[in-house]
C-alpha cells in the first residue's frame, strides 16, 4: 500500500454509504452486485414515527462496521464462533444507489418510486437490499422485484419470509386505508407471482387478529411465533422456513423487521414487542437465510429518534451484516 | 391518492385503561376489573406511571379496536372473548390525596375496600411498593371473615412488614430474605425457575382460600428486559416466566392487583415505553384468567412440518 493510499484511508467520506460501498448509478451494476436503496419514509406508520431516519443511521453504522472490519482484516479476521480465519471478499461490488424519492402526501407515487428502483436492480442481476423506513415500504420493494421477475423471467415464482413481531396482514386500517405498516404482508400476498402458500412469518408475538392467522394458515402459510422460536430453536425454525418458502420455486424474498427483536435489546422501533428474542437468536435466523436463494431483501423499522442510546441502529447494522455475510466475508480455513 | 382517507382513530388524549369505560364507584358491579391510578412517587417518578400505563394500554384495547376482529395470543394460541372484556373493564381515574393529610393512604384504603365490597377487582396502577400496607388494609376492611388475607409480592425488595394475624404472604424475589415468620413464604426466582410447577403448587397451597392481593413491582423483572425501574437487577424474572406464573395463578382467589415501581422517565424520557408495555403484557394474563375470557387453544399446523 502506498503512503498516499494509506493516508487516504484515514479520511472517511463526508456522506456515509451502506457498508462503505460505492456511490453509483444503475448503469454500473453487474450481476452478483449488492445494491442498496434507501426508503426514508415513515408516512405510512400509524403511531410512533422516526424510521425515515433509518437509512441515514444505517449508512453510518454499516460504514463504521466496515471501517472496523477493514482495519481488523489487516491483521487477519477470525470468526470467533467458528474459529475460522476469514478475509473480506475482493471484487464483489457493494453499491449504494441512494434513496428512492419519497412523496409523503402521495403513497401511490412513493410505491412507484421504490418499486421502480428495486425492479431496475433485479433487471441487472444484482441483489436489491432496500432499507426503510416503516414496514409498509417493504411492499413496494417486493413489488418491484415481483414486476421485474414477471417481465424478465415470466413463469418464475417466489416464496416469502417475514421476520417480524407482527403479521402486518390487515387488509386496511380504518383511518389509513390499504397502504400502511399493518398491511404490507397482505399486499405482498396479492402479487401475481408470489407463492402465497410459501409465505412464512417468524417472531410474531403477543396479541394478533385471529382471523388473519386463520386466513394465512388456510392458504398454507406458516407462522412461527416468538414462542416457537424459543421452543423449536432459531436455526431449526429458519431451516423449516426456508424449506417451506422454497417449495416449487427457487427464489425467496426476505423482509427483516427489526421489531421482532425484544424491545429490551432494541427499543428504537415504532411498534415494540416483548418477544424475548435475543440478538443472538436473530443472528442465528439470518445466518441460515444468508445461504438461501434470496431475490430481494429489505430491512425496516429502525427508528433512531426512539433510542437515544444509539444501540438500535448498531444492532440493526450487525443484523444486516449477517444476512450479507457470505457476500462480504470469505472463509480461509482453520487458523494454524 | 391522499394518505389518510378517513378520520384518525381516537388515540390521543386521556385514554382510560385498556380503552375501558370511565366510571364512578357507583357504577362498579360484580366481577369487574376496576383500574385506578396512584400518581405517587417519593423515590422515583412513578407518579407518572398511571399515565404511561394507560397510554400503552390502549394497544391492548382490542375489545374496542374495530381493526381487530378476533384477538388471539399467538404465543399461547388462545383466543380472547373480546365482548366479555369490554363490559368488564372500567377506569375510575387517578386517586387524589386526602385533603386533610395530603397523603394517599386513607383514600387508597377506602377505595380498595369499596371496590371489594362491590365484589369487583381493584387494579392499582402506579405508585411505589410502599403503598402495599394501605392496599392490604383496604382489603382487610372489606373481608370481614377471620381467616385473614393473602399477598403475593413479586419484587426485588423482599422485606415485608404489613401482615396481621391470620394473614399470609408469598414473596417471589431474586434474593429473598429468610423469613422468621412462618406466615411468609419466600421463594427465590432461581428456585422457581428450576421447579416451576411444584413451586407454583406450593404458592397456591400457602395462599389457600384467602382473598389474594397480587403485587407486581417493576423491579421484579430483570433489567435487561426493560430499564424502567430505579432498582436495577439482572437476576429477575423474564416476561414469559411472569406470564406463566400469572396464568397458573388464575385459579387462586385473586381479589386485587397492583403494578408499582415503574418510572417511565428512565429509558430516554419516555421515548421508549418498554417498561410499561412489559408490565401490562404480564398482568394481562392474570386479568384475562380472572375474568375467564380466554377460549381454547387453537393448534398450530407447523408442528407437523
Amino acid at each position: 500500500m502506498s503512503a498516499s493510499e494509506a493516508l487516504s484511508r484515514a479520511f472517511s467520506s463526508p456522506v456515509s454509504r451502506f457498508f462503505d460501498g460505492e456511490n453509483a448509478d444503475l448503469s454500473l451494476l453487474r450481476r452478483g452486485d449488492v445494491a442498496f436503496i434507501g426508503m426514508p419514509s415513515d408516512a405510512t406508520h400509524t403511531s410512533r414515527i422516526g424510521t425515515r431516519f433509518g437509512p441515514r443511521a444505517l449508512r453510518h453504522e454499516t460504514s463504521m462496521l466496515m471501517h472496523q472490519l477493514r482495519r481488523d482484516a489487516e491483521g487477519g479476521l477470525i470468526d470467533t464462533a467458528s474459529g475460522l480465519a476469514c478475509g473480506l471478499v475482493d471484487g464483489r461490488a457493494l453499491v449504494d444507489l441512494g434513496d428512492a424519492t419519497i412523496h409523503p402526501l402521495d403513497v401511490e407515487k412513493t410505491i412507484r418510486s421504490i418499486a421502480d428502483m428495486t425492479g431496475a436492480v433485479v433487471k441487472t442481476g444484482a441483489l436489491p437490499v432496500a432499507i426503510g423506513g416503516d414496514h409498509f415500504n417493504s411492499y413496494p420493494a417486493c413489488l418491484g422485484v415481483s414486476e421485474a421477475l414477471a417481465r424478465y423471467e415470466p413463469g418464475a415464482r417466489f416464496g416469502y419470509i417475514q421476520i417480524d413481531g407482527h403479521l402486518d396482514f390487515c387488509d386496511r386500517l380504518a383511518a389509513w386505508g390499504p397502504f400502511n405498516h399493518a398491511t404490507n404482508a397482505r399486499r405482498c400476498s396479492e402479487l401475481p407471482n408470489i407463492r402465497r402458500e410459501n409465505m412464512v412469518w417468524i417472531g410474531i408475538a403477543g396479541w394478533v387478529d385471529g382471523n388473519d392467522v386463520a386466513e394465512i394458515e388456510g392458504f398454507g402459510g406458516l407462522i412461527f411465533s416468538a414462542e416457537d422460536v424459543h421452543r423449536i430453536g432459531a436455526r431449526e425454525v429458519a431451516c423449516r422456513a426456508v424449506a417451506h418458502a422454497q417449495r416449487n420455486c427457487d427464489r425467496i424474498y426476505l423482509t427483516i423487521d427489526v421489531d421482532a427483536l425484544d424491545s429490551g435489546f432494541l427499543p428504537g422501533t415504532g411498534s415494540i414487542v416483548h418477544s424475548e428474542i435475543t440478538s443472538r437468536q436473530y443472528l442465528d435466523l439470518l445466518e441460515v437465510f444468508a445461504e438461501a436463494p434470496l431475490c430481494g431483501i429489505d430491512m425496516v423499522e429502525v427508528s433512531p429518534p426512539l433510542d437515544p442510546s444509539g444501540r438500535s441502529e448498531a444492532i440493526a447494522a450487525q443484523l444486516l451484516f449477517e444476512i450479507l455475510r457470505p457476500r462480504l466475508v470469505v472463509e480461509r480455513g482453520r487458523r494454524a | 391518492m391522499t394518505l389518510r382517507i378517513e378520520p384518525l382513530p381516537r388515540m390521543a388524549g386521556h385514554l382510560p385503561f385498556m380503552r375501558g369505560r370511565l366510571a364512578r364507584l357507583d357504577n362498579v358491579g360484580p366481577g369487574m376489573v376496576v383500574a385506578f391510578g396512584l400518581p405517587s412517587g417519593f423515590n422515583s417518578r412513578s407518579d407518572l406511571a398511571p399515565l404511561a400505563m394507560r397510554e400503552t394500554s390502549a394497544y391492548f384495547g382490542s375489545h374496542f379496536n374495530a381493526n381487530m376482529k378476533s384477538a388471539m395470543d399467538i404465543d399461547q394460541r388462545q383466543v380472547l372473548r373480546s365482548a366479555d372484556v369490554a363490559g368488564s373493564m372500567v377506569d375510575l381515574g387517578d386517586l387524589r390525596p386526602d385533603p386533610a393529610t395530603g397523603t394517599f393512604e386513607g383514600t387508597l384504603r377506602r377505595t380498595i375496600a369499596q371496590i371489594r365490597e362491590k365484589d369487583a377487582i381493584p387494579l392499582l396502577l402506579g405508585g411505589e411498593q410502599g403503598c402495599l400496607s394501605s392496599v392490604l388494609a383496604g382489603l382487610r376492611m372489606s373481608e370481614p371473615w377471620s381467616n385473614g388475607i393473602a399477598a403475593l409480592i413479586i419484587s426485588a425488595a423482599s422485606d415485608i412488614d404489613v401482615l396481621q394475624a391470620n394473614d399470609v404472604a408469598c414473596v417471589v424475589s431474586a434474593s429473598p430474605e429468610v423469613p422468621g415468620d412462618p406466615a411468609i413464604m419466600s421463594l427465590a426466582i432461581r428456585d422457581l425457575r428450576q421447579r416451576f410447577e411444584s413451586h407454583v403448587e406450593s404458592i397456591l397451597r400457602h395462599l389457600g382460600q384467602r382473598p389474594v392481593h397480587v403485587a407486581l413491582d417493576a423491579s421484579a423483572i430483570a433489567s435487561h428486559w426493560h430499564g424502567a425501574s430505579t432498582s436495577a437487577g439482572f437476576a429477575g424474572l423474564s416476561l414469559s416466566e411472569c406470564r406463566r406464573l400469572f396464568r397458573q395463578l388464575g385459579v387462586a382467589n385473586i381479589a386485587s392487583l397492583s403494578i408499582t415501581g415503574l418510572d417511565p422517565t428512565i429509558n430516554g424520557l419516555s421515548l421508549v415505553k418498554t417498561g410499561q408495555r412489559l408490565l401490562l403484557t404480564a398482568i394481562l394474563d392474570l386479568i384475562y384468567a380472572r375474568l375467564g375470557v380466554l377460549e381454547r387453544r387453537v393448534e398450530t399446523p407447523h408442528v407437523c412440518v
